[in-house]
């Protein structure tokens, strides 16, 4: 093509142009906002909960959080509003690490929308002390100056606009869609998983069976439980816990995951751990802690997806105790607990006899 | 600091260049300019290379300052060669075990503790960006120097020729007398608006190389060679996605370096045309990263004896050269082996050339294009247990195992249909593969660039596009080498 512009021209008009382009993406971007990074309505976009969950808890008009792991997906948002009257957000993440929880109670008491904090202590959380963060930095806090990876981001423009441009034309176009496609647009199922899910003795019996978890563990179990003490310390230390009603539970894995801890030498440190931790945060007059782990339902696997997960008839029985107080926790019940835990183990193994068999 | 980043396009690039452009009002003395411009191009560069670690730099100036006192050394020794020689064996030395400490401990230890079953410890030693690059570039340097083709200049255009930031990490690997009178030559210090922008399009190029296709076709790649099995389809969209990758991420990184040369006015050399376009492996070798083709050849087959010595020897030349190539790739056997295939392949090409010019042209670019392509997945994998699983995919013909290629795609944010992604990562890798075959390549593309419409929205596209991009972002393949 024949020239018909000098350098100067063409750089000049390369600058405005590319500056003009990059302006009205963020604009676009600012006013899709497909993470709910500046306000947050349901029913509206595709969710994926490390893109909306930071956005959610900033934005939404909730009046209590739950923050956890697969553990917390399934709470039905409506057994918090009735049984405690409390317009419930579940802000979670599968396999959620510590640094992500205290990350998310400090938004979320920044966002300043909650009077009540559930968050769910899973075992490995306390002992890890990882400090992966999947969140990414720029939703994670109030200011505008990173918001520019949001506005010309690749997970934004590249995946989530494109999809949420689809759905709302199928919507407005009265294009039927699958049920996922609604189910994945829903604040209250975010992160739900319980309805693509089978639960039974069965699966958890074959996925105990393919587990290594039973194997005998040979490593330091001294020093394993100081760096695990110690981590369970740095989490609590990482969180203002003077501020709002906050409820921390133990989540009730299965009597086969306690039975196989028992057997692998891991049981008195996640006992341990859980006394570290109701010790420290005993001193505080609006924390409470339910403690889940010695109930006697756990000795029955049809009511679990594998070794930890349940269904989630547990999760609103959960919430009821929320209610009711039942299963609280303090540094006095916890010798009752573990006879509970070792007691169930007991009836497990009366109950599946093959479980004895399925390691050796 | 990566090309492809917000903080190098927004914030450290366009200061770099407000500030080289603006130190001409300020310095009228031509010669005082270009130091001064130097100077600025070398703090800018130790910033560049810094910027994620300090630790870099220490090794980095350390290497200068040796390598520089040397090449100093041999020039004043010129005429007591017993001194001179010191010098430069002195400096071939430090080089040597530079790079070997830090690319090579570990992999040298392995292989005592696996062939004497002793237990010696391995360091993990964090493997400074770059060093086979800039150490190659400065042996080179000691090499001319020694011979007497080259004189050892200030120290500035010494830092200068081997910190320049836009070939700094990952090459091309620049001759000290093809670098340096650019640096000095002061009817370079002005603003040229041809320059920058061909400059710009180059770079925009590159940027979306690599930022939007060869980080694309990464996730494909990852997922691909993570697989404890692969199908026949599978197993092939994983090695196809990473001949693709690299040539992307490679070239790309390379067309960014000259666009970002011109940007300075400073003529980087070519390291890729249209590799895959070769007949040959020897042809292969001509397009593919030309300019480390090229110091292999001068440093280490020229001096081996080249092809002047008898068939017999011009072959084990040509393979002892691949050799090293592969060893200078990676310290892993799987890089060894990889250089060595193709050397082989390289030395039959040069010991039966009527053999191979038999066949149609096409069909030569066909087999070459699938040898290189299987070979690849050597250079990618991490253990040959891992290139086994790709080649035992690629070679099950009876069980295709389309569906797998879903995958290959799978990113975590969202589930489409298999249908949809079988048809996303085929269709993708085909427009690629008649890009690469059909297309100009960035160079026929500079020397056509002019400053119309159509090549100012193409590069607006380029750009926008690319910065949508940016926020995954990922280091160039390179880099690790």
């Amino acid at each position: 093509m024949k020239k018909n512009l000098t350098s100067s021209q063409w750089l000049r008009r390369f600058l405005a142009l590319a500056l003009a382009v990059l302006a009205l993406l963020a604009l676009a971007v600012y006013i899709i906002d497909p993470y709910y990074n500046y306000r947050a309505y349901d029913h509206k976009y595709k969710l994926d909960k490390i893109f909306s969950v930071p956005g959610v808890v900033k934005n939404y008009d909730y009046d209590a959080i739950v923050i956890g792991s697969s553990m917390t997906q399934n709470f039905d948002m409506d057994a918090f509003r009735e049984e405690l009257g409390q317009d419930t957000v579940k802000a979670t993440l599968g396999g959620i690490t510590s640094t992500e929880i205290s990350a998310l109670f400090k938004l979320a008491q920044e966002a300043g929308h909650a009077r009540t904090y559930y968050i769910c202590i899973d075992n490995s959380t306390l002992s890890s002390g990882s400090t992966e963060q999947r969140f990414p930095d720029y939703l994670m806090d109030f200011s505008l100056l990173n918001d520019y990876k949001y506005f010309w981001g690749y997970e934004a423009w590249m995946r989530f606009i494109p999809l949420d441009m689809a759905l709302l034309a199928a919507d407005s176009l009265g294009i039927e869609l699958p049920e996922r496609f609604d189910e994945a647009r829903s604040i209250d199922l975010m992160g739900d998983w319980a309805y693509r899910t089978q639960f039974g003795a069965e699966q958890v019996l074959d996925t105990y069976a393919q587990s290594d978890s039973g194997a005998a563990i040979n490593v330091d179990m001294v020093s394993i439980s100081q760096d695990a003490l110690d981590n369970c310390e740095e989490f609590v230390e990482s969180m203002d816990l003077s501020r709002g009603e906050i409820v921390f539970f133990f989540p009730p894995y299965s009597s086969l995951l306690w039975y196989s801890n028992l057997e692998n030498g891991e049981l008195e440190l996640s006992l341990a751990l859980k006394q570290r931790f109701i010790e420290l945060v005993a001193g505080y007059d609006n924390v409470k802690v339910f403690d889940f782990q010695g109930a006697e339902f756990t000795a029955d696997l049809d009511n679990y997806m594998d070794m930890t997960h349940f269904s989630p008839e547990i999760n609103d029985f959960m919430v009821s105790c929320f209610a009711s107080g039942e299963y609280l926790a303090n540094t006095g019940t916890l010798a009752e607990t573990e006879r509970q835990i070792r007691d169930n183990i007991d009836i497990l193994l009366s109950r599946y006899p093959e479980i004895e068999e399925i390691k050796k | 600091m990566v090309f492809s980043s917000y903080v190098f396009i927004f914030a450290f690039l366009p200061l770099v260049l407000l500030g080289y452009y603006l130190l001409p009002r300020f310095i009228s003395s031509p010669p005082r300019l270009r130091v001064a411009q130097n100077l600025l191009l070398i703090a800018a560069s130790l910033v560049f290379y810094g910027y994620y670690s300090v630790y870099y730099l220490f090794i980095i100036i350390a290497s200068i300052l040796v390598n520089y006192v040397l090449a100093l050394g041999m020039q004043r020794f010129v005429s007591r060669p017993v001194l001179s020689k010191a010098c430069f064996i002195l400096g071939i030395a430090f080089n040597v075990l530079l790079i070997g400490y830090f690319k090579y401990y570990d992999f040298f230890v392995e292989n005592i503790n696996f062939v004497f079953g002793s237990s010696f410890t391995l360091k993990h030693l964090l493997l400074p960006l770059g060093i086979s690059f800039f150490t190659f570039q400065q042996l080179s340097f000691l090499v001319s120097v020694y011979k007497g083709e080259e004189k050892v200049e200030n120290f500035v255009s010494y830092c200068i020729f081997v910190l320049f930031f836009p070939q700094l990490v990952a090459g091309p690997i620049v001759l000290y007398s093809e670098m340096v009178p650019q640096f000095n030559d002061q009817s370079r210090s002005r603003f040229n608006g041809d320059n920058m922008a061909a400059g710009v399009y180059m770079f925009c190029i590159g940027l979306f190389k690599k930022a939007v296709i060869a980080d694309t076709l990464a996730l494909f790649v990852d997922n691909g060679f993570a697989q404890g099995s692969l199908g026949l389809a599978a197993a092939w969209a994983a090695s196809l996605s990473y001949t693709l990758q690299i040539y992307f991420d490679f070239s790309g990184y390379s067309d960014m370096a000259i666009g970002l040369g011109r940007m300075f006015n400073i003529d980087i050399p070519y390291n890729f045309l249209s590799p895959y376009k070769s007949d040959s492996f020897s042809e292969l070798w001509r397009r593919w990263h030309i300019t480390l083709g090229r110091a292999l050849s001068t440093y280490i087959y020229i001096p081996l004896g080249g092809n002047r010595k008898g068939r017999v020897r011009t072959f084990v030349n040509t393979f002892l050269t691949f050799f090293v190539s592969g060893l200078w790739h990676g310290a892993a056997w799987t890089f060894v082996l990889w250089g060595s295939i193709h050397g082989l392949f390289v030395a039959l090409e040069k010991s039966f050339p009527r053999l191979l010019s038999k066949p149609p042209r096409w069909l030569r670019i066909a087999c070459t294009f699938i040898l290189v392509n299987a070979l690849w997945v050597l250079f990618r994998a991490e253990s040959f247990s891992q290139a086994a699983i790709v080649y035992r995919g690629m070679l099950s013909f009876g069980s295709l195992q389309l569906s797998q290629i879903a995958s290959l795609v799978l990113d975590n944010s969202f589930d489409f249909p298999t249908s949809v992604d079988i048809a996303y990562l085929s269709s993708l890798l085909a427009v690629l593969l008649c890009v690469i075959f059909r297309c100009k390549n960035s160079r026929e593309k500079l020397e056509s660039f002019s400053c119309t419409g159509k090549s100012l929205a193409f590069t607006v596209f380029l750009f926008c596009f690319s910065v949508l991009h940016l926020s995954r972002e990922s280091i160039f393949i390179y880099f690790n080498f």
